[in-house]
């Protein structure tokens, strides 16, 4: 997630709030940061500020001082302060790819995750209430639910999902997950209780081989859970996505997937096939798992056409349209996080950058040498 | 150490095997891997290894996972057992204005008005009908030929309307009809009440009055192409089907038929063979053609069909329905082939006195003088006496591919059925050891076929198969408009 860096005013607990550029009247503060070039009067009553300017006395609101860049923060954004100097923002107005970060905690340890777990830490549930908080009467789009793995919260996690669905039942909620906790059908039950008809439960699958899924996640037992935790799913009735990231390990069996999901799961809703972001553990196990869209191309295309064929909604994401065949390009997706998508000079000649997902980045290792304008 | 799971097999000529699995997912196999296979042997890091693993032909650690996932595939493939009872056939008369030669049903003169079914009746079928837990009843009006007792068609589709609008259901309607004396009226009364029209058409004009022939004078493909452009005026292209029969006359000639329907404007085809009931039994010397060489026309039409595919869109519905069994996990209803077999639990029909019979095969034989497969009548017996008693169930306990001697352990069983009226006509018993049978002689080898079709066919060739399967004629990249 972007941030912003400076330092802070003192040690003061996380701070969350709207972002305001102009100011608000007095009454309308409580909840806003002010963005503002130096503290005066006229940052009291907010509950904090973020500047390029200097330190000002204790009785000024806890601050980000002498931060860096804030040209990216907009009116409307929904930020938290950090007392260790960064402020992170939690929810870009008018982004289609806002996220509820729940935490870091996992029961998978996948060998190509971008972001390996921790121990769960209290203080981001209270985050995402809050920003649910902030954004309760507003016209709401898209709401992505993640992690680490956002299910093992338990009722922490069915609380959030509640207020999602009730205070925003026209938004798209996308949940990420490895669906092992759905194999406790109860648990389930108690999900789909509350998930509404646009609710999306994105469950990674990486193979339909078991060994080579439990390598990839690094526990044993997981594929089964999975599988068993989709067949929940199904049963009452959920929407279902399958997320299957292309790495070493899989690649060579893409079209063996295919024909897996579709005789045994051929009732979900939509399956994507997605590049790797080197990032993380992805980039400590690089040798193990990396592997570049342009080497598995056929099996790609393939894989596209068998499932087109069959009538399920296929997509590609996060491969950019120059390393796969060109009768695969209406399944590519613009997949990438507006703040972290990259496109190499080279892509400047190119004239389908504009419908291209570009590339991570965030990733460590870019295939860039083979760019091919198109 | 891996397990196997329960799967069933058959050697082709060219050293190779044939796996398919408990639910219908298959495999083709070396003869030396499967040596290994079955002997627990084979190389656990291998790509063939992988591949019947992820077929579900063997499991390790993942077990109970495999099992859970043959369970939803089965149960899937099965589907069709929740609409229970799902087509309806009612004889609304047995006269007809035709004598066809290959007539199953021994159709009744114009004049014999004993043979009507009456209003009363009409109306205690319908009762019946929508006593059926099914939500998607549908109505098949046949005879004889169904125009000659219009009054009571005309009250059925209204009173079941009514009937189908109290009950919550979705009723639909077809009349299976020569159309040889269809009126406007009729064909704006099917317009307007969404009646399909089910006809029949053989072929190219000799081959089509060779078989279908007036009660008087000859054949009645002039007349036919007349009426099917005035109904086709009326209730549009999309409103009328029609079927053919193969013959002796034209099993040499399927690729004239085809060119005929093509050139009619049909929407595709169904091959289908001569069934040994009514005239065509006393017959069968003069019309009738052995399994193999019927099959052997059959996938030669198959292919010239596939290349005509082409150029434009013209399913074979026989192989869109097979292919569709091997290719997809889903639940295909086609009451003549099927496990349990279709017989009163997926199709029945209602002869015009209010008898019902488990199939036309049924109520035909009845009429060649057994009455063997009677369950009951509208007007005496109770829908449950009917559709859940002794009878029935028997039949149906009987009628399972799963349980019946060599379709049991053969390897199309998955995607096959049986007809234990069939069965019954030929060798006295609804169960019979199946191989042999003219029935398992023609799937068998029709499986043969396509199974041959898939191992060999190219990309585009796919394409079109399954752009038959999902309907879809835009996956195929025509060459030229036709």
């Amino acid at each position: 997630m972007r941030a912003v860096s400076g330092k802070a005013s003192r040690m003061f607990s996380p701070i969350v709030g709207e972002v305001s550029l102009t100011g608000k009247p007095f009454y309308a503060r409580s909840q806003t940061i002010l963005v503002s070039d130096k503290i005066t009067s006229k940052s009291l009553g907010y509950s904090g500020c973020i500047t390029k300017g200097p330190k000002r006395a204790f009785f000024y609101p806890d601050c980000i001082y002498e931060a860096d860049d804030v040209s990216f923060l907009q009116e409307g954004d929904i930020i938290c302060l950090d007392n260790d100097g960064h402020a992170t923002i939690l929810w870009e107005k008018g982004s289609y790819q806002n996220a509820l970060f729940l935490t870091e905690a996992c029961n998978c340890y996948c060998l190509m995750c971008p972001q390996p777990p921790k121990k769960h830490d209290k203080r981001l549930i209270q985050q995402a209430q809050k920003v649910l908080d902030l954004i309760k009467s507003k016209q709401i789009g898209h709401i992505c639910i993640t992690g680490g793995e956002p299910t093992l919260l338990g009722n922490d996690f069915l609380a959030i999902l509640n207020r999602c669905v009730s205070e925003h039942p026209d938004a798209i909620i996308d949940i990420l997950t490895n669906g092992k906790t759905f194999s406790d059908f109860n648990f389930t039950k108690s999900v789909a209780n509350i998930a509404n008809k646009n609710v999306k439960f994105c469950v990674s699958l990486h193979s339909d081989i078991d060994t080579i899924h439990d390598k990839i996640v690094g526990r044993n037992g997981s594929y089964s859970k999975t599988q068993l935790g989709i067949y929940n799913l199904a049963k009452f009735g959920c929407h279902i996505e399958i997320r299957h990231v292309i790495t070493k390990l899989n690649w060579n069996r893409l079209l063996g997937f295919s024909e897996h999901l579709y005789n045994y799961f051929p009732f979900c809703s939509h399956y994507a096939f997605m590049g790797m972001e080197v990032h993380g553990e992805a980039s400590r196990n690089h040798n193990e798992i990396t592997i570049f869209p342009d080497d598995y191309r056929e099996n790609l295309k393939k894989t596209v056409i068998f499932m087109h064929r069959r009538g399920l909604p296929v997509s590609i994401y996060n491969i950019p349209l120059c390393q796969c065949d060109e009768q695969i390009w209406p399944f590519a997706r613009q997949s990438i996080s507006s703040w972290k998508n990259f496109y190499p000079p080279q892509c400047e000649q190119c004239r389908e950058k504009a419908a291209c997902a570009g590339f991570f980045s965030t990733s460590a290792f870019l295939p860039t040498e083979l760019v091919k304008p198109i | 150490m891996y397990r196997i799971l329960p799967f069933q097999f058959k050697r082709s000529a060219r050293d190779e095997v044939l796996m398919v699995n408990e639910c219908g997912d298959y495999y083709f196999l070396d003869d030396a891997s499967f040596d290994l296979f079955t002997r627990h042997i084979i190389d656990e890091n291998s790509d063939i290894f992988y591949d019947l693993k992820s077929k579900l032909f063997l499991a390790q650690e993942d077990y109970e996972i495999s099992l859970e996932k043959i369970a939803a595939r089965y149960r899937t493939r099965k589907l069709f057992l929740r609409e229970f009872t799902s087509l309806h056939m009612l004889v609304i008369t047995l006269r007809c204005n035709q004598r066809c030669e290959y007539c199953q049903v021994s159709c009744a003169e114009q004049d014999a008005h004993a043979y009507d079914m009456n209003e009363g009746v009409a109306e205690k079928i319908v009762d019946m009908i929508f006593c059926a837990p099914t939500s998607h009843p549908k109505i098949e009006f046949q005879g004889g030929e169904p125009l000659l007792n219009w009054k009571v068609i005309e009250r059925t589709v209204k009173y079941a309307k009514s009937v189908a609008q109290k009950t919550n259901k979705q009723v639909s309607f077809v009349i299976c009809t020569n159309l040889i004396e269809i009126s406007k009226e009729q064909l704006e009364f099917c317009q307007e009440h969404g009646v399909a029209i089910s006809t029949s058409l053989d072929g190219p004009a000799d081959i089509h009055d060779k078989c279908r022939k007036a009660r008087i004078g000859d054949g009645t493909y002039r007349k036919f192409m007349e009426k099917l452009g005035l109904a086709r005026e009326v209730v549009g292209y999309d409103g009328v089907d029609a079927l053919m029969t193969t013959t002796a006359y034209s099993v040499e000639r399927l690729r004239e038929v085809i060119d005929e329907y093509v050139y009619q404007g049909m929407g595709g085809i169904f091959i289908r063979s001569l069934n040994p009931y009514g005239f065509a039994a006393e017959q069968a010397n003069i019309l009738g053609y052995d399994m193999r060489s019927f099959v052997d026309k059959y996938l030669e039409a198959l292919k010239y069909i596939i290349q005509l595919n082409k150029k434009i869109f013209f399913p074979e519905h026989f192989a869109t329905l097979l292919f569709s069994r091997i290719l997809t996990p889903f639940s295909t209803g086609f009451v003549d082939l099927q496990s349990p077999s279709g017989c009163g639990i997926s199709g029945v029909i209602y002869d015009f006195d209010g008898s019902v019979f488990p199939s036309d095969e049924a109520r035909m034989l009845a009429r060649m003088g057994d009455r063997h497969f009677f369950l009951g009548n509208v007007l005496t017996d109770s829908y449950t006496k009917i559709f859940a008693g002794e009878k029935l169930k028997q039949l149906t306990a009987r009628a399972c591919v799963e349980t019946t001697p060599s379709c049991a352990w053969c390897a199309y069983q998955a995607y096959c059925g049986t007809d234990p009226v069939r069965n019954y006509l030929e060798t006295g018993d609804e169960l019979r050891a199946m191989r042999g049978s003219p029935f398992c002689e023609k799937h068998r080898l029709i499986f043969d076929g396509l199974f041959s079709i898939l191992k060999n066919a190219t990309d585009e060739e796919m394409d079109i198969i399954w752009s038959w399967i999902t309907k879809n004629p835009d996956l195929v990249n025509r060459h030229e408009s036709c």
